[in-house]
């Protein structure tokens, strides 16, 4: 900690740095393969590929897929192509209020969409989908439908079993969904992100801005800061009807856990997940607490099952050098020997 | 200074605009107070070379001294031109109020064609409704909020109290590991806070009172331009049942063209199977050729014999 007069002098000479710095995030080149509406593909450019099974990434549509590939020294994706691995990403992009109507089956079928492109685009029958948060319930979600394409699963920090006592579970239960989707169309992003922040005021409003005014001049602890400001405050909306149903269905009837939430009428069984799965947590995450993830892996039939945690939060997972020293390289592991 | 202690000190009942003017007064010399000390606060962080610590700063203060009467001011000419439509004699604050509240019933009785539909005097008190409920709502988010703090503030003390009495612990020497200190206590009475049932329904109430308000407002603004026809405008609900109509044609173009890849797939699939069984019968066909090739060589060669 340091003195006024330090502090005086950095907010000032930080202001300087700020004002020079150039943010850039999504790290590694990539194609987009195919868009629809919000809703895009992308193929990240990678050198030798010793794999044949392909990784389709299924990002939450809350928040930018990009915190997988935020810093070019820690980056999720990097970690895997550097690995050999093929990476195809889903990016939900930015909802409008056009897209209000779009529910949890339309991403479920966009995630079918995207694994017949990336098979066929590929030539190969089955792939490893990796979901993360809330990505990864639509990916389970998915699996439990289709199994046949998927050789692997690997899910991050995903919500299935949301009784929990979470601040954030115990808000969402207690809220009017229906007012909030059919009054303003969208969940707007800003409405979400001042949820996530509240959650945590002391640390995520008060506390993360003192650590920046004592390490302000550093240039690369400055940088990497404001990337990850940039994606806080990047916030999507929600289509207002997945919103009631993720909110609803999920939170406060606790649905996919209990096997009772459907799909075009058709009920997602858990049960019906059998290839090798590799769950990934959070010690201290309190957006999706472990105790929310890991109730999957009793509820799965696959006898290929694993967990792996990290001792540290919900994005941590991604982008903590702790992580990338400790996690990451055994996922990659289980990968190779899997793929 | 304490502003809501002050304002509770004017008397209920009093006639406006009195009760209004000493309102406006209390609340003036509180903004004038609290400008004063940010800016105190502001001077203290500035470079020595732009004139903070110690710096001559007598006339910006005079200029924001000078700004604020001026709104006041402005703020009291307007108010009371605008009051003074009101019935000699009403009491602060809620009669003055009520030739509103009777305009409000009175008008959709009337009904005025030529004026607007009296759904937009419904819409707009339900907004106004709402608004104030909000307000309400608002007050006692701030209220658990601040009360958190005081709390958490407390606690800071008293464990910062039972530091200095027990010769076993070890209080924070530096002032890094004081924050650190502050932090988590703070972090755990806000947490507790937080996840308590009373302000789980403030929040919710407040955010249902947000959505009302929204939703009202935006019921009179559609109420409006439907209700008049130079405003040859769709208004956001009819682009909505587009938005909903395009939504569902293309749901069922994905549906369509998923089923036609299905057809492709299983008439390939089909045509597949074909082929696997004339392939099949070819390969018999050309086993039983073999057969009977080989017999015929063999009914040859007895034949030969024979002779």
């Amino acid at each position: 900690m340091i003195g006024l007069e330090e502090i005086r002098s950095n907010f000032f000479e930080g202001a300087e740095n700020i004002a020079a710095l150039d943010i850039d995030v999504w790290q590694t080149p990539f194609d987009v393969i195919h868009e629809e509406g919000p809703f895009r593909l992308i193929h990240y450019h990678n050198g030798e590929k010793r794999y044949k099974t392909p990784i389709l990434q299924v990002y939450a549509y809350i928040n930018r897929p990009y915190i997988l590939d935020l810093q070019p020294d820690i980056s999720v994706v990097r970690c895997l192509l550097e690995h050999g691995f093929d990476v195809y990403m889903i990016d939900w992009g930015y909802p409008k209020r056009i897209h209000r109507f779009i529910d949890i089956e339309d991403y479920v079928d966009y995630i079918d969409f995207c694994i017949e492109i990336v098979k066929s685009r590929v030539g190969v029958d089955k792939l490893t989908l990796h979901g993360y948060c809330l990505g990864g319930t639509l990916s389970l979600i998915y699996t439990a439908l289709n199994p046949q394409p998927i050789k692997n699963l690997l899910v991050q920090a995903t919500p299935v079993d949301f009784d929990n006592n979470a601040t954030m579970t115990l808000w969402a239960k207690s809220i009017d969904v229906d007012k909030i989707a059919d009054t303003l169309g969208c969940a707007p992003g800003d409405f979400l992100n001042l949820g996530f922040l509240s959650v945590d005021p002391i640390r995520l409003i008060i506390g993360k801005y003192t650590n920046l005014v004592e390490h302000i001049v550093e240039e690369k602890f400055l940088k990497n800061f404001l990337r990850m400001e940039r994606w806080i405050y990047d916030s999507p909306a929600i289509p207002g009807a997945t919103y009631k149903r993720y909110i609803k269905e999920w939170y406060q009837e606790n649905k996919v856990i209990k096997g009772e939430f459907t799909i075009y009428d058709q009920k997602v069984d858990l049960a019906k997940i059998d290839m090798p799965t590799l769950v990934l947590a959070a010690n201290r995450d309190h957006i999706v607490p472990p105790e929310s993830t890991t109730p999957l892996l009793d509820k799965i039939s696959s006898t290929d099952k694993q967990l792996m945690t990290v001792d540290r939060g919900h994005i941590g997972l991604s982008v903590s050098s702790i992580a990338h020293k400790e996690l990451w390289p055994k996922v990659c592991q289980w990968l190779e020997q899997h793929s | 200074m304490d502003i809501a202690s002050d304002t509770e000190s004017i008397p209920s009942g009093e006639t406006w605009p009195e009760a209004h003017e000493s309102f406006v007064e209390t609340w003036a010399s509180f903004v004038s107070e609290q400008s004063k000390a940010f800016f105190q606060v502001w001077k203290s962080m500035m470079p020595q070379e732009l004139g903070g610590l110690g710096g001559d700063h007598s006339e910006t203060e005079k200029a924001l001294t000078k700004l604020s009467e001026q709104w006041f001011t402005l703020y009291n000419d307007f108010t009371n031109a605008w009051m003074s439509f009101l019935p000699p004699g009403l009491k602060w604050p809620f009669e003055v109020w009520r030739p509103f509240e009777a305009w409000r019933i009175a008008f959709p009785k009337i009904n005025i064609p030529a004026l607007l539909p009296k759904e937009v005097a419904e819409y707009m008190f339900k907004a106004n409704q709402a608004y104030q409920e909000l307000g309400k709502s608002w007050l006692k988010y701030s209220e658990i909020a601040s009360v958190t703090w005081s709390k958490a503030f407390e606690r800071l003390l008293q464990k910062a109290r039972e530091h200095a009495a027990s010769p076993e612990a070890i209080p924070p020497t530096t002032v890094k590991g004081f924050y650190e200190f502050w932090m988590e206590i703070f972090t755990q009475e806000y947490d507790e806070a937080l996840k308590s049932p009373e302000f789980i329904s403030t929040q919710s109430e407040m955010l249902s009172n947000m959505m009302d308000f929204t939703k009202y407002g935006t019921g009179a603004m559609e109420m409006m331009i439907s209700s008049i026809p130079a405003f040859p405008l769709a208004v956001r609900s009819e682009i909505d049942d587009v938005y909903k109509e395009l939504h569902s044609m293309k749901r069922d173009i994905r549906g369509l063209s998923k089923g036609d890849r299905e057809i492709k797939e299983l008439s390939k699939s089909e045509l597949d199977k074909v082929y696997k069984e004339l392939d099949s019968l070819r390969r018999e066909v050309r086993e039983l050729r073999k057969k009977v090739t080989q017999r015929g060589k063999t009914v040859e060669r007895t034949e030969v014999k024979e002779e």
